[in-house]
């Protein structure tokens, strides 16, 4: 039927993760593409088996380095949805802005992602030079550069101190200033136009079809910004910022819809920290949960993260979570056929997939004892295959 | 006798030339960027690598040697000739054709799908690149009235053939792999093209061969437009690696189809200008 | 075989969030559909050893959902082309599907 399949993955220049699409190739046309998916499972659904409230968190903030605080906004919102509790204004406020300065530097990272694999890697470290700034502002107020520990049930853990608002406004200020003109470079250049415009397009109808969330969706036509539509604890009523939406679905426009929101982020930040006011975070206790399920959803930069948690005795006796990878990867075996192969990383990259919130799932030994056998032990313990 | 030291001395000097490329495209970038002498470490710790066989075939395993001694006998001819005789300009064209069969030969018999493919590639890029450098060659030396690049004395050639100097250094772009030509290696697609399979001493000499091009073409170039001055060859050379640099840091890949498509404009007004060179050599 | 279709009838324009089962006894498979904004919910019961209709030709985002399911609480959804090929686990798997309650936990 064709001549040949290549992998793509799981280990691959064009990939950040792995995973694996087998493509079977007729010259250099793509006829046919299996994605395979399952490299480095961790354990997340089966190890919140079991936890309480609290302890549970934890392990919410640690699912993915790039989404950390969608993560851990997704569950806190689920969680106070079950017990019923609106946080003070303030906190409400310091998780809003974690929640967009992390929209910033994953979007900044992407950016760099995409010019990576169309060859331009002055542009790549010139977009990860911005994402520094916004990695050195999350150093101040939490400390760490990728998981923040920031959030905990019904307060958060850091305040900000007297200086950090001008630290802030200042490091943003600069990004924003270095960012805007690129949105009419990448217009002007010719070479990147080639590359992304007309690649991998996904129209209005295949949008609704396959479900999209996100920027991707975004632009295709669908508007689906869960700050809009159901805003995370009813802050973002409060501020004046604009959905992107664009209309023709192709990568150029996909590029061009983050870069955008990186714009309209910095303009969310500013009235956040307009509105900050002086008083002081509530001090931790301990959470009690009732013997509930809810559900919870935040805007993470990818789209739309889905939290369904079930208690019982205040211990989580089933938790899903869907990201937004898994909401829309099944489209890529979609545009990916009649393409050429050397659109093939521009497509992958340009949807944005993050394995790392996708795998979470992975095999632990049943609650009854049994001896394994060391084929058993290999394959559970040892490695992932 | 400069020019037997010269000689010996080829692939010190491309590897020093390919150090000081790197470091410059990471000034660019806002990068330190490594050491000028990194490629002699690089070379280095290669020889020193376990030898894999990972083919049988005499093809894998000698391709890479004959890749490297094809393009260094070509410092035979350019910029001086140690060795001249009629008509040798087309024995060095025929000497850089030989070096790409090889680059493509070593990516076939790799059996390796990336392998293949990047070959694939860079015959397709051959068919068209390759009969722009004939043709630009031929113009130059025609415009010169000389028939080898021994009695090759002109100077300024590129006031007077602009359009063969312009599709020469495009066609160089592409035959050293800089963006936005390098879509034969292009590793974020294809891990690596035609070297995918290579490690050790084969690997180094698959790297020594590309640099040993790099400081071909920046030295045939200015000899070509400029003049075969001693003097002014040499920072002439740099100024032409500083361009392959300058279009490598700011652009980004073409697809082979693209390729196409802005070369073929190219290639036309190349062969206008070689039959207007013809007209005027027979009635000049 | 459970039906699903018409249950989820009236949700045949909103978009398909996700398919969560839950493990009690029997399988209980929760449908949760957004209509700009707001949440709707179905819930299915399957008892054990039965199959569930698949809802793949009209929501074709519920393939990677149903195949998750089916490789990790072992439940059968008809109608789904590609179910035995595997998605998360190896393809030489051989054991009780990995998230299944324990008989006394369940």
């Amino acid at each position: 039927m064709h001549d040949y399949t290549i992998p793509i993955g799981p280990l691959h220049p064009t990939l950040k993760e792995p995973m694996c699409i087998r493509i079977g190739l007729e010259g250099s046309v793509i006829k046919q593409a299996n994605i395979r998916m399952g490299y480095t499972h961790k354990g997340i659904e089966k190890i919140l088996e079991g936890k309480n409230p609290d302890s549970a968190l934890y392990i919410s903030q640690r699912i993915c380095g790039i989404c950390s605080a969608a993560h851990e906004n997704a569950y806190t919102r689920t969680v106070e949805g079950i017990l019923g509790f609106e946080a003070g204004e303030k906190v409400k406020l310091l998780r809003a802005m974690m929640m967009e300065l992390e929209r910033m530097h994953s979007h900044l990272l992407w950016l760099g992602i995409i010019a990576h694999e169309i060859g331009y890697e002055t542009l790549f470290m010139y977009f990860w030079r911005e994402r520094e700034k916004i990695l050195d502002v999350f150093e101040k107020i939490a400390g760490g550069r990728v998981h923040h520990n920031f959030n905990k049930i019904k307060t958060v853990r850091y305040d900000l101190e007297h200086d950090d608002k001008r630290f802030i406004l200042k490091r943003i200020e600069d990004v924003r200033k270095s960012i805007y003109p690129y949105i009419s470079e990448i217009k002007d250049d010719n070479v990147i136009k080639a590359r992304l415009k007309g690649v991998g397009v996904i129209d209005n109808v295949d949008a609704r079809r396959f479900c999209l969330i996100g920027p991707n969706s975004r632009a295709s036509g669908v508007s689906s910004d869960i700050r809009k539509i159901d805003p995370p604890y009813g802050i973002y009523d409060e501020f004046e910022f604009d959905e992107i939406v664009l209309d023709k679905g192709d990568s150029f426009e996909r590029t061009l819809v983050r870069l955008k929101e990186v714009l309209e982020s910095v303009k969310i930040l500013k009235q956040i920290l307009d509105k900050m006011p002086e008083t002081k975070i509530p001090n931790f206790t301990f959470t009690t949960v009732p013997d509930d399920d809810g559900i919870g959803r935040v805007e993470a930069p990818r789209g739309e993260l889905f939290y369904f948690l079930k208690f019982k005795d205040n211990k989580i006796v089933r938790a899903k979570i869907r990201t937004p990878t898994f909401g829309f990867l099944k489209i890529l075996e979609k545009i990916l056929i009649d393409q050429r192969i050397g659109d093939v990383p521009v497509l992958v990259a340009s949807l944005d997939p993050c394995f790392s919130c996708l795998e979470r799932i992975m095999v632990v030994k049943d609650g009854k004892t049994e001896t394994l056998n060391e084929k058993d032990f290999r394959r559970r313990y040892v490695c992932t295959r | 006798m400069y020019k037997i030291i010269f000689f010996l001395s080829v692939p010190f000097l491309a590897l020093l030339y390919e150090g000081v490329l790197r470091k410059i495209n990471a000034r660019f970038q806002n990068r330190i960027g490594p050491p000028v002498l990194q490629p002699f470490y690089d070379v280095l710790k290669l020889f020193s690598k376990k030898k894999m066989k990972s083919q049988n075939d005499p093809f894998f395993k000698y391709s890479p040697i004959l890749y490297f001694i094809s393009l260094y006998a070509l410092f035979l001819f350019i910029p001086f000739s140690i060795v001249s005789f009629e008509h040798d300009f087309i024995f060095v064209l025929y000497l850089t054709i030989l070096a790409s069969a090889f680059y493509v030969l070593a990516g076939l018999s790799s059996d390796n799908p990336f392998g293949i493919i990047g070959s694939a590639r860079e015959m397709i890029l051959m068919i068209i690149y390759e009969i722009t450098l004939v043709i630009t060659v031929f113009s130059f030396v025609m415009k010169a009235g000389v028939i080898s690049f021994g009695d090759f004395n002109s100077r300024l050639l590129i006031l007077t053939l602009p359009i063969s100097s312009l599709g020469l250094f495009v066609t160089s772009m592409i035959e050293v792999h800089v963006t936005p030509f390098d879509t034969t290696e292009a590793p974020t697609e294809i891990m690596g093209g035609s070297r995918t399979e290579y490690s050790g001493t084969n690997l180094a000499f698959m790297n020594m061969s590309m640099s040993l091009k790099r400081l071909f073409f920046a030295l045939l170039l200015p000899m070509l437009f400029f003049g075969k001055d001693i003097i002014t060859l040499l920072p002439l050379s740099i100024l032409f690696l500083f361009l392959y640099t300058l279009s490598q840091a700011t652009t980004s890949r073409y697809r082979v189809d693209q390729v196409f498509k802005v070369y073929s404009i190219i290639m036309f007004l190349v062969l206008v200008e070689f039959i207007l060179v013809m007209w005027g050599v027979r009635w000049v | 075989m459970i039906s699903v279709k018409e249950k989820i009838e009236k949700f045949r324009d909103q978009r398909l969030i996700a398919i969560v089962c839950i493990h009690e006894n029997n399988f209980y498979l929760n449908y949760f559909f957004d209509d700009s904004g707001k949440i709707n919910s179905v819930i299915i019961d399957v008892p054990k050893d039965k199959k569930v209709e698949s809802i793949v030709d009209r929501y074709p985002n519920a393939d990677y959902f149903e195949r998750e399911i089916h490789d990790f609480f072992g439940v059968e959804f008809e109608g789904n082309p590609n179910l035995h090929l595997k998605l998360f686990l190896p393809d030489n798997w051989e054991g009780k599907p990995p998230l299944l309650k324990d008989e006394e936990n369940a």
